[in-house]
């Protein structure tokens, strides 16, 4: 009964081993939805917050109160996901909104970059390999320097996930089954104690939104 | 069928998880001082070899003969300790040595810096700031370690297969993990997969023989092997070649497996390294 989120680099393949998740646990995967959930507290329209939320942050970097406003707004859509059970979460930063809750599993996925510009030269067969490196350096780079500048931390230091699996040897069905046999270790069951710190953590993120929109 | 290979930072047990892996699945354990062991009676004790480097970076990095040799002595003993391809290493760089070989599951062990600084604590009875300058003294002279031997980074994630936060996994939990990742097709050595480890293994043999050899350890020299077929590659200088050629092929031949030689060398006046 685990909730697992996964972190990944573009074009990592990552996306097919949170929709095996899903499949395997039978429940939600949510990703740009809680994005969407997350505009709605704050009356704006889903593609504001989502430039807001993937887009390097410049002067917006400085603005403290206006980022924390954003950021809890999508903690508390994704915890109110978390008070409904079994989830896979695949969106950005799920390794900070869901920081020390109990019955959660922080994954990130590690792809070769020579996967990666295969997995863009199969839909985009007229991009350039150098084009191809180009665009996938520049997303790490914004990425990179995003996590940086919202949370302070690098986002492929491992000790900031529970598990890192990397698919250079991996299939993803052997990286899914990896995955979900770690998120049924008895650490990660939502048993009654730790629904209630999920139930207690949504409120929580609730109550700290609306004092920061009153504010 | 597989062979695993634990790297750790500072103060992170690996001996429990190693032999829980090897109660589970019946592998041997090797842990690095004892495969640190072969390097030192070859006369490269690895310790002589950390203050060389740390003194002198540029004149005993990755290209010296001690620095190869040493390498070629530890991939060599991880190869001759796995039974039928299967083995728990635990050391530091493991999956480094180990990278062409077929089969290997590499696995890194990370836990915060916060309960690390208390393990230490509670261990040797220290101050917050010694046990935290410790981990970090430690730790970085193991990435050096890493970076001159190796040329890589050992906190990247790309270079493992799985890293498991031991905050968030017991040993027994972490050890069921790994269990079940050896149990994927990736990590199974097939019949065909088990003769390319046997391929590995006598390319290792062969390597650690040039090395140790004096006529031909100066040379830049690399072989590999296909069923028994070594091929070795490299430079060497024209004027010896007789000499080399002869004292090469001596050097394969009573490699325990080899069955043919054959020398793919460009003989050139400023051969060697």
């Amino acid at each position: 009964m685990p909730i697992i989120t996964i972190s990944r680099e573009s074009l990592s393949g990552g996306r097919a081993v949170a929709e095996c998740l899903a499949r395997t646990f039978d429940c939600p995967l949510v990703g740009r939805e809680v994005l969407q959930e997350a505009a709605e507290k704050l009356g704006l329209a889903p593609d504001d917050l989502q430039g807001r939320f993937e887009t390097t942050p410049g002067l917006w970097a400085r603005l403290t109160k206006e980022r924390e406003r954003y950021f809890l707004a999508v903690q508390s859509a994704l915890a109110e996901w978390c008070t409904r059970g079994n989830l896979v979460y695949h969106g950005v930063a799920g390794q900070f909104l869901l920081k020390d809750l109990p019955g959660v599993l922080r994954v990130l996925i590690v792809t070769p970059m020579e996967l990666r510009v295969h997995n863009l030269l199969e839909t985009h067969s007229r991009l350039t390999r150098d084009q191809i490196l180009d665009f996938i350096r520049k997303v790490d780079q914004d990425r990179s320097r995003w996590v940086r500048v919202m949370y302070g931390a690098d986002v492929q230091d491992p000790s900031l996930y529970d598990l890192t699996v990397n698919l250079r040897k991996m299939s993803m069905a052997s990286a899914c089954r990896i995955i979900a046999e770690a998120a049924t270790q008895p650490r990660f069951e939502i048993s009654d104690e730790v629904e209630a710190e999920l139930f207690s953590f949504a409120a929580g993120c609730r109550r700290r939104l609306s004092q920061l929109k009153g504010g | 069928m597989a062979i695993i290979t634990l790297n750790r930072g500072t103060r992170i047990g690996t001996d429990s998880l190693a032999h829980c892996l090897s109660r589970e699945l019946g592998y041997p354990v090797l842990s690095q001082e004892a495969a640190q062991e072969t390097a030192a009676q070859l006369g490269v004790p690895a310790k002589d070899l950390q203050v060389r480097m740390e003194e002198r970076p540029g004149v005993y990095g990755r290209a010296s003969l001690l620095t190869r040799l040493y390498k070629a002595a530890l991939r060599n003993a991880l190869g001759e300790a796995a039974q039928d391809g299967n083995l728990v290493y635990h050391g530091v760089a493991g999956g480094l040595l180990l990278k062409d070989a077929p089969a290997v599951l590499s696995v890194r062990l990370v836990a915060p810096l916060y309960s690390r600084i208390q393990d230490l604590m509670a261990a040797e009875g220290m101050s917050p700031s010694s046990a935290e300058a410790y981990i970090r003294e430690v730790d970085d002279a193991r990435a050096r370690w890493v970076s001159g031997v190796y040329g890589e980074d050992i906190a990247d994630p790309a270079l493992y297969d799985l890293v498991l936060n031991l905050e968030a996994f017991s040993v027994e939990e972490a050890c069921e993990v790994i269990r079940l990742a050896t149990r994927r097709p990736e990590f199974i050595l097939t019949d065909e997969g088990l003769a390319d480890f046997e391929d590995f293994k006598l390319a290792g043999r062969v390597n650690l023989a040039l090395l140790e050899d004096l006529g031909t350890q100066t040379l830049d020299l690399e072989a590999w092997a296909r069923r028994g077929m070594v091929v070795v590659t490299g430079k060497a200088p024209i004027g010896e070649t007789r000499e080399v050629r002869e004292r090469i092929v001596e050097i394969v031949r009573s490699a325990n497996g080899s069955r043919e030689v054959r020398l793919d060398i460009q003989w050139s006046r400023g051969g060697g390294t």
